[in-house]
């Protein structure tokens, strides 16, 4: 059926023709014309005033054709003088140009994230105390992480009878540290702790209590002139 | 033979050309202007008798605008060209409807400008100022297409984009301008 109601068996079956009123010579021949290769032989001799009258309409310019150039020429320089020098190279140089420097962006930017990487992954394994015993004690000293410890448990810089290396090479500080700051640590943790520290003389490093999840923590500094423990760092993890 | 004025002029040459011109070549840009201008102002005379320069100006400023942007061969460089001057148009058209104008009625009769007859203006002399002038008496599709068949150069496809109609019915206005023109020039019996 047909928008109108009409079934389709109902609808003439005339073969379609786009342009009856136009025959395939003069369509030839006009099509000829309009692309600009003239008037062929044999065409209709009534097509001749038609070839004419194209060949008019596209004849060399005239004078009033071509007056606005200096004004366009004006507003040329007027564009180019302000565009940046870079933006007047050519379309394809630029766009080496950029192609270059996205490739090397990439480049730069998959090496930073390569070292960020090993970095952040030798922080974490230097935290979770899991390096090789030279590379522990370098991490230890160079940002913190836990001391090394032998399997016995014993950290390293302490000696057998329980004395303690001070952690600060400032020969006027030893400070004593319970080991990484630990998040989410409870002042009730019952399980080890990072470093088994401080010695039986008594815990240096106080937890004065606990916010939400984080513990509150003191970090004292024993001075070796007078022997008075100073609290260093009040910190909140 | 016929040679559109604007088809084809530069060939091979003219992507060295249109980069050049886009680097900030003047010489570059005055060689695509003068190959233009001249087919821009014939199509203008006839789709906007009354204002044809200043909007091939307006024309030439958004081109000049847009050239470091624009990508493509020379049929594309000429679509382009004539699709821009068709929106100018347009936009011209739009800002005078606008505008409120002064009614006839109030103008002496004597001031009035006095018009000689287009077709017998274009019997009166030959050349493509007549050709032009005979053009306008067709129907403005059939006029515009054949100008941008036969001046600018485009083909039937790129005309069809140009105006937003399909290319049979291009085939179509074409054919029967050419047609109307015939009669025309047979009826006053004058050879262009």
């Amino acid at each position: 059926m047909t928008g109108s109601g009409v079934s389709g068996s109902n609808m003439p079956s005339q073969p379609w023709t786009a342009r009856p009123d136009v025959s395939p010579a003069e369509d030839t021949s006009v099509e000829a014309l309009l692309a600009g290769a003239g008037l062929p032989a044999g065409a209709d001799p009534e097509l001749r005033p038609v070839a004419d009258f194209l060949a008019a309409l596209s004849a060399r310019p005239a004078g009033d054709e071509l007056t606005g150039l200096a004004a366009a020429q004006a507003e040329f320089r007027r564009h180019v003088a302000a565009r940046p020098a870079h933006a007047r190279q050519s379309p394809g140089r630029r766009r080496r140009r950029f192609g270059l420097a996205t490739r090397l962006s990439v480049k730069a930017g998959a090496a930073t994230a390569l070292v960020v990487m090993a970095l952040g992954g030798a922080a974490a394994a230097a935290y979770a105390d899991v390096l090789p015993g030279s590379w522990q004690q370098f991490a230890h000293s160079a940002i913190g992480a836990p001391a090394y410890r032998a399997k016995h448990g014993r950290p390293a810089g302490t000696s057998a009878a329980g004395s303690a290396v001070p952690h600060s090479r400032h020969p006027a500080h030893q400070t004593y540290l319970s080991g990484p700051p630990a998040r989410h640590r409870s002042v009730h943790h019952a399980g080890p702790p990072h470093l088994v520290w401080p010695p039986a003389t008594g815990p240096f490093v106080h937890h004065s209590g606990a916010l939400g999840a984080h513990a509150v923590h003191n970090v004292i500094v024993r001075t070796a002139r007078d022997g008075a423990d100073r609290r260093l760092l009040r910190g909140r993890e | 033979m016929l040679v559109p004025i604007l088809g084809a002029v530069f060939g091979e040459d003219f992507p060295a050309v249109l980069a050049a011109a886009q680097r900030g070549s003047e010489a570059a840009f005055t060689r695509l202007w003068l190959d233009a201008n001249p087919a821009l102002i014939r199509y203008l005379r006839v789709i906007a008798p009354e204002a044809a320069e200043d909007v091939a100006s307006d024309t030439w400023v958004q081109v000049v605008r847009g050239l470091v942007r624009f990508r493509g061969d020379e049929p594309a460089w000429r679509a382009w060209l004539f699709t821009t001057a068709r929106r100018r148009v347009i936009d011209a058209s739009r800002r005078r409807s606008r505008r409120r104008e002064e009614p006839l009625e109030d103008v002496p009769v004597a001031a009035l400008p006095v018009i000689a007859d287009a077709a017998d203006e274009a019997m009166e002399r030959l050349g493509t100022q007549s050709a032009i002038t005979l053009l306008e008496r067709l129907p403005r599709l059939q006029a515009e297409v054949i100008l941008l068949r036969v001046v600018a150069g485009l083909d039937t496809d790129a005309v069809a984009r140009l105006l937003g109609r399909s290319p049979g019915a291009v085939r179509v206005a074409a054919h029967r301008g050419l047609r109307r023109l015939a009669e025309i020039l047979t009826e006053a019996g004058v050879t262009l």
